[in-house]
């Protein structure tokens, strides 16, 4: 195969490759992953969840 | 770096409610930067995150510890982390919260709170997410009024920077639907646990642990409405996901058979 012919390829591969990582990373944009969009400084918090016991 | 990447691993596999998979992962991270001699600030997140997971087990004492030890290596430094210092004062408020210590959760919170509000106003969502973990607390000591202020301004937060089915706004929903159960708003403690169920259900899964409490507390709810198939049917799913998930002897576990007996 002509070593242009290598290049074109090489490029198309890469452009394909770079287009679904751009779709994947505007998927994620769209649905996060749960609890990795930490909201409270650099660091993990826990959220104080309200946790009802019931009385007789 | 390495560790950094073991500990984002670890956070992933806790919000998949892989909590041994976190665990081995996190143990795995301090071990290596404690090898490696990495100290300081560095270590931080690995402990703050192995607390987070542990308070999410129960084990509330390793998690202060933890905490403890994340406070004094960042109070140790010669230059001031106010925003980390601050989370770190909300999450030992939520070991207290989690131990029914509320004057002593008070504490933490509102030390926590100011730190964040002076470095960074008063609109910023960090600074509701504070106040929903001080509304908490507020709620275990029966300051209703005060509870329900600060989770109202921080639902408002919430939902015009995060969008309206973040898992922050079901939170907030979840401790409101809380609320109203237990001032006997039941009504609207219903629409807002129901909304709350739908949006945890969506974000984490139908068999996360943060899904199930807030199945019991619509099963607190139906009880106090007098539908009584109602809140076993909300308790016996809770129960499932809590016994898959954290175990028998978790407090939550044993808080909703307790909840579940009662009903039957």
């Amino acid at each position: 195969m002509p070593h242009e012919e290598i290049v074109a390829q090489i490029i198309a591969q890469l452009g394909a490759t770079i287009a679904q990582l751009s779709t994947l990373l505007g998927e994620l944009r769209h649905n996060p992953i749960p609890h990795l969009q930490n909201v409270v400084g650099g660091l993990f918090s826990n959220h104080n969840d309200t946790f009802l016991t019931d009385a007789r | 770096m390495f560790c950094r990447w073991l500990t984002i691993r670890a956070m992933y596999h806790r919000a998949h409610a892989d909590f041994r998979g976190a665990e081995a992962l996190l143990l795995r991270a301090l071990a290596l930067a404690e090898q490696s001699r990495e100290s300081g600030v560095r270590l931080v997140p690995i402990l703050n995150s192995m607390a987070v997971l542990y308070k999410d087990l129960g084990r509330y004492d390793e998690a202060w510890e933890l905490y403890q030890r994340a406070l004094a290596l960042l109070e140790g430094q010669p230059r001031s982390y106010p925003a980390d210092v601050a989370t770190l004062y909300h999450n030992l408020g939520g070991i207290d919260h989690a131990r029914g210590r509320f004057d002593s959760a008070e504490r933490f919170a509102r030390k926590g709170l100011a730190l964040r509000i002076e470095h960074m106003g008063t609109s910023h969502v960090s600074v509701a997410a504070d106040m929903v973990a001080l509304g908490a607390i507020l709620e275990g000591q029966r300051r209703y009024v005060e509870a329900e202020t600060l989770y109202s301004s921080s639902l408002v937060v919430f939902e015009k920077k995060l969008g309206r089915n973040h898992t922050e706004v079901g939170s907030t929903l979840n401790n409101l639907g809380a609320l109203y159960t237990s001032t006997g708003a039941h009504s609207r403690a219903e629409q807002s646990l129901k909304r709350a169920l739908t949006i945890r259900e969506r974000a984490l899964g139908k068999n996360h642990p943060d899904v199930a409490v807030t199945l019991n507390n619509l099963g607190v709810c139906y009880r106090r409405l007098g539908d009584v198939p109602l809140a076993r049917s909300q308790y016996k799913r809770a129960l499932s996901i809590f016994r898959g998930s954290l175990g028998m002897m978790h407090p939550k576990t044993v808080s909703c058979l307790a909840n579940l007996e009662l009903a039957e």
